[in-house]
């Protein structure tokens, strides 16, 4: 008895020692958030010190940083509303249906996500430059079907999976269309589901950065691509404003991943495990 | 089943994607296969067909093969090491009896991060100078390390900020493949004198399987096109130490206006891809 509890204390140690592990980075861009700039990059660390808030202050008005914030929200809001139309009602058919040629276009759907996004950045500059659409918001939006379009139509056939067909039958016995069942009973069924899918990729599209670094520069610039280029590149940095900004930048995507925790693991793996 | 006249149900809800995949997938894809057997010289100007010359041009060049084998060691080390980590938390998360969903809480956090600001904060926590880790290690009598301005520190550097960053996947995953297990093999096992080594062995491996399957092989290609992070911290350097396959394929088509090198390289990776994916699709339709 005395062994088992050492044991389980030995195990609660280490869970407790790797959750400081992982909470160090976070815990330690929130502290420098609040330093001087001084303290900032004081030697050896300062782990007290006198909070400010300037940094904050001076990152919003910091130039272009709202400007991004603004171009993260629309570039993210317009691709998942995409592509939540566009892959909903294919992943009903997935789970629905049958027919020749299904499981192909099942399959191309998962490589958009698998696939080294270069491969299909080189020609859409081309394209895009010869449509007008470089360096635009739809340009960006269009680009991010291919971040969340398998996401969307796997775990939504996942919730599908979950309405009982019968339901669906009883609703088509009453006299309605197909449609109409879909609409009606089987779509406020999967509702929280379908939340669960648009905050996840609301999360992927507001971190995506390899396409927007690629496809967008001056009109357009979301939040990762304006860190990036900000403060990245030279030695003496403002590692307050830094952290302010990185704050910020990456508190929606903490906050959502909270948020939709049930559901991270389906979504995660496509759908493929509950 | 028909949807009164006109095109049935299935196809007319699956033609959106259909319209999609054309624009964003098959389109772009036969035009990078055109773009490798063309030249464009400093990038301006029309396109000339130059057959293979780009292939020669690269497989001829060493740098590519030190790029292949930065990938290789990137994805094998990244994804070992989440998987070894991953795989021992959830162990450990599934055989104690209170705290579990605080731990979970904790643990899923990194997943948020934007990857550019993790690779920014890392950045502040591994200078040479003014980062808290050389500090931690001085404390202990070890002199400063050049993390990622050693070229032999560099790699295992942005390895580490990757597994930090994903293990938290291979975590959840495998956690919540360890709570769907049956009761009963390990019941039986138990009662046939099984030690708790050997029950893990021979019960929980094998059951786990495709479940460890699909976590690796996610994480495999997510691993093998990761950029967002490399980029950040190292651009590839120094020299070309952490410069994957990627990385190259982005320096070549936008810093160095040789789109179609670019190319190349992208449509290397996405046979390697294709290759891999075809094979989970079975596990994930099952």
């Amino acid at each position: 008895m005395k062994r088992k509890k050492a044991i389980n204390v030995t195990k609660h140690i280490v869970l407790i020692i790797t959750a400081l592990f992982v909470l160090l980075p976070l815990l330690w861009i929130l502290s420098q958030s609040f330093k001087n700039s001084f303290d900032a990059i004081a030697s050896p660390p300062k782990f007290l010190f006198q909070p400010i808030l300037s940094n904050y202050i001076n990152t919003i008005h910091r130039e272009g940083f709202l400007n991004a914030f603004r171009d993260s929200l629309v570039v993210s809001l317009g691709s998942i509303l995409l592509t939540l139309a566009i892959g909903t009602p294919f992943g009903y058919v997935l789970s629905r249906f049958s027919f020749r040629g299904k499981e192909d276009i099942g399959f191309y759907i998962l490589s958009t996500r698998m696939l080294p996004p270069i491969v299909v950045i080189v020609p859409f500059v081309r394209i895009f430059n010869a449509f007008g659409l470089l360096d635009s918001y739809f340009g960006l939006i269009i680009a991010g079907i291919l971040v969340n379009l398998a996401l969307v139509v796997w775990m939504m056939r996942a919730f599908f999976l979950g309405v009982p067909q019968e339901i669906e039958e009883a609703a088509l016995i009453d006299g309605c269309t197909r449609l109409e069942a879909l609409r009606r009973v089987v779509m406020p069924l999967i509702s929280p589901g379908l939340v669960a899918t648009a905050v996840l990729s609301f999360l992927f599209s507001w971190n995506e950065f390899i396409f927007a670094l690629s496809l967008t520069s001056f009109n357009v610039r979301t939040l990762p691509v304006y860190m990036a280029t900000e403060f990245v590149g030279y030695l003496a940095t403002d590692w307050g404003g830094l952290s302010a900004a990185g704050v910020l930048a990456t508190l929606p995507g903490l906050i959502f991943i909270i948020a939709i925790q049930k559901y991270l693991v389906r979504g995660l793996t496509f759908g493929a495990i509950k | 089943m028909l949807f009164k006249k006109g095109i049935p149900l299935p196809y007319l809800l699956t033609l959106p994607v259909v319209i999609a995949l054309i624009i964003v997938l098959f389109y772009p894809t036969i035009y990078a296969v055109l773009m490798c057997f063309q030249s464009t010289g400093s990038g301006t100007g029309n396109p000339v067909f130059v057959g293979l010359e780009n292939f020669k041009t690269l497989f001829t060049n060493k740098e590519f093969y030190q790029n292949g084998l930065n990938t290789l060691l990137f994805t094998i080390g990244s994804v070992g090491i989440s998987f070894l980590l991953g795989f021992g938390l959830a162990l450990l998360l599934n055989s104690i009896d209170f705290g579990v969903s605080v731990y979970r809480t904790v643990f899923i956090l990194p997943i948020g991060v934007t990857p550019v600001v993790a690779g920014l904060t890392w950045n502040m926590l591994l200078n040479p100078l003014y980062g808290i880790l050389n500090y931690f290690l001085g404390l202990i009598g070890i002199q400063p390390l050049g993390w990622t301005t050693d070229i032999r520190m560099a790699l295992p550097s942005v390895i580490m900020i990757d597994v930090w960053q994903w293990t938290p996947f291979m975590l959840l995953i495998l956690y919540a493949g360890l709570q769907m297990l049956p009761k009963e093999p390990y019941e039986a096992a138990l009662i046939d004198g099984a030690s708790s080594l050997q029950s893990f062995r021979y019960v929980t491996f094998p059951l786990l399987k495709p479940i460890i399957a699909i976590a690796v092989v996610l994480r495999g290609l997510e691993a093998f096109k990761a950029f967002d992070i490399i980029y950040t911290i190292t651009k590839g350097g120094p020299g070309r130490a952490t410069e994957t396959w990627i990385v190259r394929a982005y320096m070549e088509s936008f810093r160095f206006h040789r789109m179609e090198m670019g190319a190349v390289i992208g449509i290397i990776m996405l046979i390697i891809t294709i290759l891999v994916c075809r094979r989970i699709v079975r596990v994930l339709e099952k």
